[in-house]
């Protein structure tokens, strides 16, 4: 019980001496390796041949039971951000962290024992279940600490942190394919002995994170910092409880903000690679269409800490309007660039793209911290994230469906995502209608101060 | 009375940013490589 007291709250209180640059990299400690879960993708193929491997026996997994596993996590992701929101407030990061930590590397050890038994339900409880919570416990946790030690650069504090998350799959993708090809045997893909070493990395790894995040003690301010006198507009000092937030017009128009700027970016990170294909045929071989994809995710990465710290002298509403007219102008492009033939533009049209899907996810803590405060923001983060699981389905399923009805209907493939392209740039004036309603929160809803 | 204010741990600051840093860094390292394909 003694060790389990560590990871209280007020055991958690920095000491002086303490560095606030100290709780980035733990930050990212957990962020880096929940951000796997976006990798998880290379497992699909070697799953598929368990039991026949060199090629699927009738009794091994098909790639749609495999591809639930990740719509199982990321459904969890969502779900137990906003349930278990408020529960982090109230025991602090490190006990949060420490949870995630035994979720994410409990999800794998789990999934590696139905992976030896051949039990698919066993893989859904592992990885999508318990790992998923994992994956939401980790990805709210440090934000509200962050915001609180950074209270001059929210924006770019977050932004570090939720870049992790995009890095994650960086590391994940060929760290999984080194282990699989390590363990591999005649008799085994090596599945299940990477699912229980990328266990224990995985594991070590996020407890650095919990072992060195600290909350400020009561009332710290950096060195220098003065608040300033006046606050900004649409910055407030009060605080609003989770309870309260999601009831306000302005959690809901931040809602719609995120889901449109999410549903544009996922349904073509996951069309990426057949889509330049598709557009520049036989001039763009599936090597190449890889490369495209592993740039856009190097952006997305870039994007996150990029416009998220931009956004602290621009101001979180600007920074989103200018997410939602370049997109829109981007996407309006798109089928031009195509139609030109100009792979160049193309390329850096979609860099952009999803430079500013990755800073959406990165700015909005910071923005729900200037309209509700700093209270219960890892909370209020954790509700707002079910815009993200309603997003990974819409996003996929326009674009795909969109694509099939072109094609059914006899347009070429090269013309097949135009209207696709228009429709993602009308999601973003949705998103910047919603964006431009975003006013001050009713002073109804702030906290009293006892 | 003079109040010496408290030491910036440096060396735990370069351990902890390398910690996380130099994985990330190898992971950007692995997609730039992936990426080079593109323009080949």
């Amino acid at each position: 019980m003694a060790l389990l007291s560590f990871l209280d709250r007020e055991h958690s209180v920095a000491p002086p001496g303490y560095s606030r640059w100290l709780v980035p990299p733990a930050a990212l400690a957990i962020h880096l390796c929940i951000g796997q879960a976006y990798a998880f993708s290379v497992f699909n193929i070697p799953m598929t041949r368990l039991l026949g491997i060199t090629a699927p026996a009738a009794e091994d997994w098909s790639l749609i039971a495999l591809g639930r596993i990740f719509s199982i996590a990321l459904a969890m992701l969502g779900l137990s951000a906003a349930m278990f929101g408020k529960w982090l407030e109230k025991v602090g990061p490190r006990r949060a962290m420490a949870a995630a930590t035994a979720c994410f590397a409990g999800g794998f050890f789990i999934a590696a024992i139905g992976v030896k038994l051949h039990q698919i339900a066993l893989v859904y409880l592992g990885y999508g279940v318990i790992g998923g919570i994992g994956l939401g416990l980790g990805y709210i946790s440090p934000v509200s600490t962050l915001i609180k030690w950074f209270p001059d650069r929210p924006g770019m504090a977050t932004g570090m942190a939720i870049m992790g998350f995009g890095g994650g799959a960086m590391i994940g993708s060929p760290l999984s394919v080194f282990l699989m090809d390590r363990f591999k045997t005649a008799a085994s893909m090596g599945v299940m002995e990477t699912f229980v070493a990328m266990g224990l990395i995985y594991g070590v790894f996020m407890l650095f994170g919990v072992l060195t995040v600290r909350i400020p003690p009561p009332g710290w301010k950096p060195e220098g910092y003065i608040p300033p006198a006046q606050p900004k507009k649409l910055v407030t000092t009060a605080n609003v409880e989770v309870g309260h937030a999601w009831r306000t017009p302005q959690f809901w128009m931040l809602w719609g903000v995120l889901c449109m700027n999410v549903t544009a970016g996922i349904g073509v990170l996951g069309q990426a690679s057949p889509m330049i294909q598709e557009m520049f045929p036989g001039r763009i071989t599936p090597a190449a269409a890889a490369g495209f994809v592993g740039l856009l995710s190097l952006f997305n990465l870039v994007g996150r800490f990029f416009w998220s710290s931009l956004s602290d002298p621009l101001g979180r509403k600007r920074t989103y309007m200018i997410y939602f007219l370049l997109g829109t102008a981007l996407y309006a492009l798109v089928p031009t660039f195509g139609r030109m033939g100009s792979v160049v533009f193309f390329v850096a049209g979609f860099c952009v793209i999803l430079s500013m899907y990755g800073g959406g996810f990165a700015t909005i803590p910071a923005y729900l911290r200037d309209l509700f405060g700093t209270l219960h923001v890892s909370a209020i983060h954790g509700r707002l994230l079910t815009a993200w699981s309603v997003a990974a389905v819409l996003g996929p399923e326009l674009v795909g469906n969109i694509r099939k009805y072109q094609i059914d209907h006899k347009v070429p493939n090269a013309e097949a995502y135009s209207v696709t392209m228009y429709i993602m740039a009308g999601l973003l004036v949705v998103g910047l209608i919603s964006n431009a309603l975003v006013s001050e929160v009713d002073r109804k809803y702030h906290c009293v101060e006892t | 009375m003079n109040e010496t204010p408290p030491k910036v741990p440096v060396a735990r600051l370069l351990l902890a940013w390398g910690f996380v840093g130099i994985p990330l860094v190898w992971g950007v390292f692995q997609t730039l490589v992936k990426a080079a394909a593109l323009f080949k």
